[in-house]
């Protein structure tokens, strides 16, 4: 052998067909976490989609009870079949779909920032901040969460954003106290302490320093936490309490048609695998962000 | 007893072909010819519950109903409560049968004056309350005194209040300087105790529909020692004593009588009510799966899976139970008719009983007076007309179209989505409406008040009951805040009206103020439907719901 020895992994990363794939996030080499954003994609385009893919209004009345594939009298084609009032569940599916993704999005979002803000005060400045804000989690944590949605959108009426607040209200304490044990855990590193000494301000350490060092981690949460709100939606959906009618939503869909489930099942069963296959595509997006954190 | 004098003309126009002889059985009947007597004269025999001789003894039925705040009976507002733990203890002084029939219950008999303004009530003598005293004529004033109560706040009052009270002046002046008046019984001796066992009631104007008005709902007779108060243990007349009553968990009752007034029944031993929510479809589960006897009623849309069962029987009734929309007539924009009117026109009937009601409902013509109502009048078909609605729209002040909300149920189902055919058939004329959905227990908390709101009606056997609950000026039923003076006159006129084609011409009135000026929308009229597991005998289903436990056996 002669010549200098390369180190095996310096050379595996300078080849060139290597180059590319190191500067590929790590979700991409994790097939489970591949899946699941697949997944959630195609559920995001179809959304996005939603006036070119549906061949049907999601509100139109056409013919009741066409089972999957039968023609409308116009020569459209019921591909999920229709519902008891004669709308095409396909188009309904991925409008609802719209309606679902938006609000959950909306309402983990909102969710997050009060969340955030919160544990970020609570955990940096301590003391009678932190017990205030701790006690009024725990509060809120005790209730069963469903209990608290149903008390909020029975009394205040369901809505878009009447739901949007009761997910802000009763997620925000749980991720308030996730980023609290994080930002314990931060505040106490060298460049929050660089940063102190710089004399920087409270606000910039907290957001510019310590919130991009828990981002990963907060990440999987907000996975997680979007598929448990699209299924707090599906079930408001399913209480009566969701969206209102007659723009679709996933979870009013399923409870519109549930009695008439044993003879008409491609009423409810479309809309339940619409949830089902979003929910799962989250968790696994999830998962698959969990295995890259884990080999940083 | 004397005949009324209107009795032999009611026989003479029926025996003319001038009155039909649905019309001939009840209007005799309520002129106090005994049913027996009326089938008899039009050749027929007047039908009876199932033979006793036939009936099982014992057991206990399971229902799945609504348990409910009853404590104050003559004021309940949500009859399902009231079939389940107050009418197996309290009953009605009359009971008017499936076939629209009024026949005596606790009385034993009633006359009316040739000026229909004199009413006197026979009490059923021998009839017991379960403490062992008599049941009297005094008994019967108190329940009446204190149904017609302003401050009990019955809707009662809406069908007996034009001819039993009046309005007072109290002397007191409201903050805008008007004077305060007070409802109070029009004459002292607006009812009457004549004796032991008999009770006149004296009205203010005529009136010939007094015995149906004793079946309405919250007429029960409570023992006037418990000032209007119910619970479990409450004394009563009916064959069931509350044992247990757990709102919104369960309700007991148990049978105290081996022997009924009426001679047939009690079969049953016990009645045992789970109160299973808002959601029939807990109720229909518990009883595919057997855990419950019966239910209080089922929707269309719950049907197949109970006719999928082969140990569940469907009740069915054709009924003039229906569903308005209607707007507040006191605020904007529902002040102006012309926006409930333009509504109407765009309101397409067929449509809605096609997919809403899956066809088991019948046309209405948006006057809440149904074809089966014996003074129904045909005005002919409402047609509808989205472009009509948008001119009449536009003669409103919207010539772009109007914004609304409205407030729904999510149960019973079947209304959340006729009211989505609607608001698609709206919008066809302009008429954009959102829909907001509320919990049944909330929306009952407020009908009376939400600005524009879809709201389910029971049965009534007559049109003019159901005007004067839900139409009449003040009445305390009357969500829409209807007032007009030549309605509120029409309806007093035919209550005093016998002559049928003078009743159908005042009512033809009536109907065409609901049509032209009414605060409702209300396209069709629906058949009702219950469900039971085949052990249970004697079950019928009535057009108002009403459960009568007292008629209702089970093979154990």
């Amino acid at each position: 052998m002669s010549g200098v020895e390369v180190d095996p992994v310096i050379a595996r990363h300078t080849q060139p067909a290597h180059r590319w794939r190191a500067r590929l996030p790590k979700i991409f080499f994790s097939p489970v976490g591949l899946v699941g954003g697949f997944i959630c994609l195609f559920w995001i385009a179809v959304s996005l989609a939603a006036p070119l893919l549906s061949p049907f209004g999601p509100t139109e009345q056409v013919t009741p009870f066409q089972t999957p594939g039968m023609i409308a009298p116009d020569g459209r084609v019921f591909w999920l079949g229709s519902d008891h009032l004669g709308r095409d569940i396909m188009s309904r599916i991925i409008w609802g779909g719209r309606r679902v993704l938006f609000f959950s999005t909306i309402a983990t979002g909102s969710a997050y920032a009060v969340g955030v803000s919160l544990g970020l005060v609570a955990g940096y400045f301590r003391g009678w901040i932190d017990d205030l804000v701790s006690s009024f989690a725990n509060v809120v944590l005790s209730f069963p969460v469903l209990v608290l949605y149903v008390v909020i959108i029975s009394t205040f009426g369901a809505s878009g954003l009447n739901i949007v607040v009761a997910v802000t209200f009763a997620s925000a304490p749980g991720i308030m106290r996730i980023v609290r044990g994080i930002v314990l855990d931060l505040r106490s590193r060298d460049y929050v302490a660089s940063a102190q000494t710089r004399g920087e301000g409270a606000t910039y350490i907290m957001f510019r320093e310590i919130l991009p060092n828990a981002t990963p981690l907060l990440i999987v949460d907000a996975c997680l936490r979007l598929g448990y709100t699209t299924i707090t939606i599906g079930v408001l959906g399913f209480l009566g309490l969701g969206l209102p009618p007659p723009q679709p939503d996933w979870g009013g869909m399923i409870n519109e048609t549930r009695a008439m489930a044993t003879f008409a099942p491609h009423m409810t069963v479309f809309p339940c695998i619409a949830i089902s296959s979003f929910v799962l595509g989250l968790n696994l997006l999830a998962d698959g962000l969990r295995e890259s954190t884990l080999k940083d | 007893m004397t005949e009324n004098s209107h009795i032999p003309k009611l026989k003479n126009w029926y025996q003319n072909g001038e009155l039909s002889r649905r019309d001939f059985l009840r209007q005799s009947t309520l002129l106090g010819l005994s049913a027996t007597a009326a089938y008899s004269f039009v050749g027929l025999t007047s039908p009876s519950p199932a033979a006793a001789q036939n009936m099982p003894m014992g057991g206990t039925i399971r229902m799945g109903m609504r348990v409910l705040d009853v404590s104050s009976p003559h004021a309940i507002s949500f009859e399902e409560a009231g079939s389940a733990t107050i009418r197996p203890v309290c009953d009605f002084l009359v009971r008017t049968g499936r076939d629209n029939i009024t026949r005596p219950w606790l009385l034993s008999s009633w006359e009316a004056t040739d000026d229909l303004r004199t009413w006197t009530l026979h009490v059923r003598e021998g009839v017991n309350w379960q403490n062992g005293r008599l049941f009297t004529a005094e008994d019967v004033a108190w329940n009446a005194k204190h149904v017609l109560m302003p401050e009990v706040g019955s809707s009662i009052l809406g069908l007996m209040g034009d001819y039993m009270l009046t309005e007072v002046d109290t002397g007191e002046k409201d903050g805008d300087g008007n004077a305060v008046m007070r409802s109070e019984l029009w004459d002292a001796n607006a009812i009457e105790v004549v004796d032991s066992s008999t009770v006149r009631l004296n009205l203010k104007n005529a009136q010939g529909a007094v015995p149906e008005h004793l079946f309405h709902f919250p007429f029960y007779m409570l023992d006037p020692e418990e000032d209007g108060v119910y619970g479990a243990g409450s004394n009563g007349t009916g064959a069931f004593k509350l044992v247990e009553h757990n709102i919104g968990e369960n309700a007991v009752l148990e049978r105290v009588m081996d022997s009924h007034f009426m001679g047939e029944g009690p079969f049953l031993d016990r009645i045992e009510i789970t109160d299973l929510g808002e959601d029939p479809n807990a109720a229909l589960s518990a009883l595919l799966t057997d855990q419950i006897d019966g239910v209080y009623e089922i929707s269309e849309n719950q049907a197949p899976m109970v006719m999928a069962n082969d140990s569940i029987e469907i009740y069915r009734a054709t009924t003039a139970a229906t569903a308005v929309v209607r707007g507040k007539m006191n605020q904007p924009p529902f002040d102006n008719p012309k926006v409930m009117e333009a509504l109407r026109h765009a309101s397409n009937g067929e449509t809605i009983i096609a997919r809403g009601m899956r066809d088991n409902a019948a046309l209405g013509d948006h006057t809440h007076v149904s074809p089966i109502h014996p003074e129904w009048a045909d005005l002919g078909p409402f047609p509808f007309d989205p472009e009509k609605a948008k001119a009449i729209l536009a003669e409103a002040g919207y010539p772009d179209g109007i914004d609304l909300e409205i407030n729904v149920k999510t149960q019973p189902s079947w209304e959340l989505d006729v009211v989505q055919v609607m608001v698609e058939d709206w919008a066809k004329a302009g008429i954009n409406v959102k829909i907001q959905t509320l919990p049944a227990s909330v929306f009952w908390d407020r009908w009376t008040e939400y600005p524009f709101s879809f709201t389910a009606w029971g049965h009534r056997p007559l049109g003019m009951m159901v005007l004067s609950l839900a139409y009449r000026t003040g009445a305390p039923w009357n969500e829409s805040s209807f007032s007009d003076a030549e309605f509120d006159s029409l309806l007093t006129d035919i209550g005093g009206t016998i002559d049928p084609e003078g009743r159908k011409e005042v009512m033809a009135k009536l109907m065409t103020i609901m049509r032209e000026r009414g605060p409702i929308v209300q396209p069709f009229f629906m058949q009702v439907a219950t469900a039971y597991n085949k052990r249970v005998k004697g079950m019928a289903m009535h057009p108002t719901k009403y459960v009568f436990f007292d008629l209702l056996a089970i093979e154990t």
